[in-house]
């Protein structure tokens, strides 16, 4: 997995007004929720966006709103100060796992909010991330 | 934990290929071990160790969970970590490396300084070998400021009733003079040594 293939998949991602994912054809009007595509991908079971400062700006499956906000903020937050502390740039993305009782999130870090995937537990977060990235090579 | 045998665990990390450096933490964001790459630029580990600290202190209280895995990416860089029962692991790297590979050495890293962690407190020593137990914990919690606090410990003859005197003298010292927040932790964790040597 290339970095420049990675970022390529964040621009894509992140840098358009579409909060989907790319290569998602528009949706009907019954599937107006903007994050509802993420969910196809699979071993992700919830989304959910934040502001930086942790206010939900949109969810879709299963999660649980505050505690998942609150994560997504306070990790993208000291994520970005240790970077900061050891020189190594912007915080791109992150993935935290709490024991085995717990789903791992994947965090990934938009221009202005952060966007969580909740996955299952037995899924590798470096598969979903390689998904997002077949999404995007899709015409 | 044995500060020799931490450094080895780390340095064994520490020469994968793309990892920059290791640092061994505990909760209150105080350095136990940290090892930089040879060669490479040496990297103060007091910042980023207190600064992963909270970053823990954090989550936890969010999740209510001890066990922690993280992995962090950055433009130019990489940090990975792993709680232990009273410390975390951090690995800083590069960006592009050997991940299963790291991830492997990490985990099993862990499971050698618990394995240490485990036998510093249950401590099936006595007399000296206690008094120094008490001297690394007072290193842990205190590090440059813990000089009056050894010295106290070292004054002891290594009796029970005399080591269990001076942790009460040591709390008392540094609550006063030294680090009100960390004085009560600092004894606990004497006392719990001190506990597990005589079970």
């Amino acid at each position: 997995m290339s970095d420049d293939s990675i970022n390529e998949g964040w621009d894509a991602l992140f840098g358009s007004t579409q909060a989907g994912p790319p290569g998602h054809a528009p949706r009907p009007q019954s599937s107006s929720n903007p994050l509802q595509p993420y969910l196809e991908l699979p071993g992700v079971k919830g989304v959910l966006r934040v502001a930086l400062e942790g206010t939900i700006l949109g969810k879709a499956g299963e999660v649980d709103a505050e505690q998942d906000a609150a994560m997504a903020a306070f990790l993208g937050a000291a994520g970005g100060q240790l970077g900061q502390v050891l020189g190594l740039g912007a915080l791109q993305y992150s993935t935290v796992a709490f024991g085995s009782a717990n789903h791992p999130m994947l965090l990934l870090r938009q221009p202005d909010a952060f966007l969580g995937l909740i996955l299952d537990s037995g899924i590798s977060p470096t598969h979903v991330i390689s998904k997002l990235q077949d999404l995007r090579r899709k015409p | 934990m044995n500060s020799q045998t931490m450094e080895l665990v780390l340095h064994e990390l520490t020469t994968l290929p793309g990892v920059r450096a290791t640092f061994l933490g505990d909760a209150e964001g105080a350095v136990l071990a940290a090892v930089s790459r040879s060669g490479a630029e040496q990297i103060d580990p007091s910042t980023p160790v207190r600064s992963l600290a909270r970053t823990l202190s954090g989550l936890r209280s969010l999740r209510r969970s001890s066990t922690l895995e993280i992995d962090l990416v950055f433009q130019q860089g990489r940090v990975l970590m792993r709680t232990l029962k009273d410390s975390f692991l951090a690995v800083l790297c590069e960006r592009q490396l050997n991940l299963p590979l790291l991830t492997m050495a990490l985990d099993e890293a862990v499971q050698r300084l618990g394995e240490i962690s485990e036998g510093g407190t249950s401590g099936r020593v006595s007399g000296s070998e206690d008094i120094q137990v008490l001297v690394q914990i007072a290193q842990d919690v205190l590090g440059d400021h813990a000089g009056k606090v050894i010295e106290l410990l070292e004054s002891s003859d290594g009796s029970r009733d005399e080591l269990s005197a001076a942790i009460e003298r040591a709390e008392e010292i540094t609550r006063l003079f030294i680090d009100s927040r960390n004085a009560k932790e600092m004894a606990r964790r004497m006392r719990a040594a001190l506990f597990h040597r005589e079970g």
